[in-house]
């Protein structure tokens, strides 16, 4: 079987912050390299400043964009993206084939419009199973762990929805 | 009928309010009160929890599943 080429990702503040609240950087790694819009880092550096660019695997800073291009000019104002966010998606418009990974459901809806492939930091702690960064078990703690030490936002209901599917995938 | 209408209180960073003083003063929007009830509907119409949740069921299929 050939073996996969690594995708390179743009990553927004969010999975950023949230895997850096549970310990869990090391699950950026993976991707031919990790791009950080540098007003995302700037964000993500207010919520968590003891955060570095060397403890993200393959991370680099993207310059902000000279310009928006016309189609996030108005698509920025009707979903009141943020300005990182709005850095990620002009490198994105001219690198389709990169991932996004956000977990801001505004910039996510953003990325659909655009046809943008995205994902956020759940998938990402899942994502650590087949990779063979994490065992079954590790990432269920990590998600059991989640309301308590990190700030993302997930439902309870949902929370056991997901534990339930990994368990399902995963049987012990 | 008029709704019913319950009263919140928040703090907001001075900038934050500050900004939202000129939109006023300069007649952008008619009241404070306005400019936030809009950005509060925007707030909540982007977040309805059916759509945050499918947001995050693919993030898993992804995660198990995709190639990336």
């Amino acid at each position: 079987m050939d073996a996969i080429e690594p995708t390179s990702a743009v990553c927004d503040a969010g999975p950023l912050i949230h895997l850096f609240e549970i310990s869990s950087l090391d699950l950026l790694k993976g991707f031919r390299s990790l791009l950080i819009p540098s007003q995302v880092w700037i964000d993500a550096r207010k919520h968590c400043p003891d955060l570095l660019l060397t403890s993200i695997p393959a991370a680099s800073l993207l310059p902000p964009p000279a310009t928006l291009p016309p189609r996030l000019k108005s698509l920025g104002p009707t979903l009141n993206l943020h300005a990182g966010e709005l850095e990620a998606l002009a490198y994105l418009l001219d690198n389709p084939s990169c991932l996004f990974l956000t977990d801001d459901a505004t910039a996510r809806i953003a990325a659909q419009t655009l046809r943008i492939s995205c994902h956020g930091t759940i998938g990402l702690i899942v994502r650590a199973i087949r990779q063979g960064y994490r065992s079954p078990e590790e990432v269920l703690a990590l998600l059991h762990d989640l309301p308590r030490r990190s700030t993302l936002h997930v439902s309870r209901s949902l929370l056991q929805t997901i534990v339930a599917r990994v368990e399902r995938e995963f049987p012990s | 009928m008029m709704p019913r209408m319950k009263t919140l209180h928040i703090e907001c960073p001075d900038p934050l309010a500050e900004q939202l003083e000129q939109l006023v003063r300069e007649g952008w929007v008619v009241t404070q009160e306005q400019a936030i009830l809009e950005a509060l509907q925007r707030f909540i119409d982007a977040h309805q929890p059916e759509l945050m949740k499918s947001q995050i069921l693919d993030d898993v299929e992804w995660g198990l599943r995709g190639r990336d």
